[in-house]
């Protein structure tokens, strides 16, 4: 297959992980069109027949990491569009909107390298070895960040989740 | 019988991810059964992954970027287009009525990905609750509820909605429901002849940012007329020939335009 055929085949994860990762529907765009371009300019390191989703996934961890240094700020400091948790809110979800909710704040308040493998691989169904590859860190490392960020999940949406700041 | 071993907390987790060989599984279901905290575990972690993918699973079908799309196709109309287009192009796409600028040249891969969701969702919640006997829809109309049950849509939608009257083909409105389109809400409008026979009007915002002509497709025996009109996506569906299907359609477009 032609990989841009293949980049374009994985946008609306690339779209999903984005938003998973800033939280921020314009911040996601802009990670979207930097991913692209740096994966476009780039292409001819990717290895026909590798996983292209975790190349780019790859790609989007280390710019939005680069990004969030640069900015000097935490990556969860801009709170859920609100347009979308209302939305989010209305929708007749299976679970009931509240624990969606609560889920959404659980994931804010976990430290940022519990929260990026728990992402890939609950949200994105990465592999441990996939997600090690991403995050440049030991399958043993993906693993007990995994434990202890769904853990401390656990914990939160059974105690409750502590406020955020600015919760509509 | 060799005794089986302890299973540990990574195999807890290796479980819930699908990290585990066969061996290992059954293994481990049958330590779950015998140890309901960690059987609450598992399930609690589960329970997260379906937790996520509510909250962020709509990110799917998000418009994409400005420039993604020319950066990835060269311009921005292409010839890529997902199979079940091309599908649907060559047997089941009719343009019907007086079509005036179809506007097939300026189709780009993610409207036809947005198209895709809003049909499927269309042909769904028609086969599921069309036929569900005991309640086929949230709200009935039989006590004059009709205005209650279009502002409770019409705010959830987030539109304006009416409820087109196909009186006149001898369909009468049943009532509505609300429905999850991929997280969007959408309205689910039932109507039914004197046969018990049931169409069903499936509308929410638009999903392209132009008016369309009707388009139709056909999946096992349903057939789907959908097009959009201002700040609306419709779709209509019903298991009968398509000409008959064809005229409620513009019953509905006529009721709705005018």
């Amino acid at each position: 297959m032609d990989k841009r055929t293949a980049i374009v085949e994985q946008m609306p994860h690339l779209m999903r992980y984005a938003r998973a990762l800033t939280r921020d529907a314009v911040a996601a765009d802009d990670l979207v069109q930097d991913c692209v371009q740096r994966a476009l300019s780039r292409l001819n390191l990717f290895e026909a027949g590798t996983n292209m989703r975790a190349w780019l996934f790859t790609i989007m961890h280390n710019i939005h990491a680069q990004d969030m240094r640069q900015l000097g700020r935490r990556p969860r400091a801009v709170p859920l569009d609100n347009e979308l948790e209302e939305r989010r809110g209305t929708a007749a979800t299976q679970e009931g909107s509240l624990a969606v909710r609560d889920m959404a704040r659980a994931l804010d308040h976990l430290p940022d390298e519990q929260r990026d493998v728990v992402l890939l691989v609950c949200l994105e169904d990465m592999s441990y070895a996939k997600t090690a590859e991403i995050l440049d860190v030991p399958v043993g490392t993906v693993m007990s960040r995994l434990a202890r960020g769904r853990e401390r999940l656990r914990k939160m949406m059974d105690e409750g989740v502590p406020a955020l700041r600015s919760v509509k | 019988m060799t005794e089986p071993r302890t299973i540990a907390e990574s195999d807890l987790h290796a479980y819930v991810d699908g990290e585990l060989d066969a061996l290992t599984l059954t293994e481990i279901e049958r330590w779950l059964a015998e140890h309901p905290e960690d059987a609450a575990k598992v399930h609690s972690f589960m329970l997260q992954k379906r937790l996520m993918h509510q909250v962020f699973d709509e990110g799917l079908d998000a418009p994409w970027p400005a420039g993604v799309e020319e950066m990835l196709t060269g311009e921005p109309r292409h010839a890529w287009w997902p199979g079940w287009t091309k599908i649907a192009a060559t047997i089941l796409l009719l343009v019907v009525g007086g079509a005036t600028g179809w506007g097939f040249t300026t189709f780009s891969a993610q409207q036809a990905h947005a198209e895709k969701t809003f049909v499927e969702s269309a042909l769904n919640a028609h086969a599921v609750y069309s036929h569900d006997t005991q309640r086929p829809v949230e709200f009935t109309i039989d006590s004059g509820q009709e205005k209650l049950l279009l502002d409770w849509l019409s705010a959830r939608v987030g539109e304006e909605l009416m409820t087109p009257n196909l009186a006149g083909a001898g369909f009468a409105l049943m009532g509505g429901r609300l429905v999850a389109d991929k997280g969007m809400p959408a309205a689910l409008l039932m109507y039914q002849d004197g046969n018990g026979k049931r169409v069903t009007l499936y509308c929410r915002k638009a999903f392209e940012d132009k008016d369309s002509t009707f388009k139709v497709i056909s999946e096992h025996d349903m057939v789907a007329f959908y097009w959009t009109d201002g700040p609306l996506s419709y779709a209509l569906t019903g298991e009968m020939p398509r000409g008959d299907l064809l005229y409620l359609a513009q019953m509905v477009y006529k009721d709705i335009d005018s």
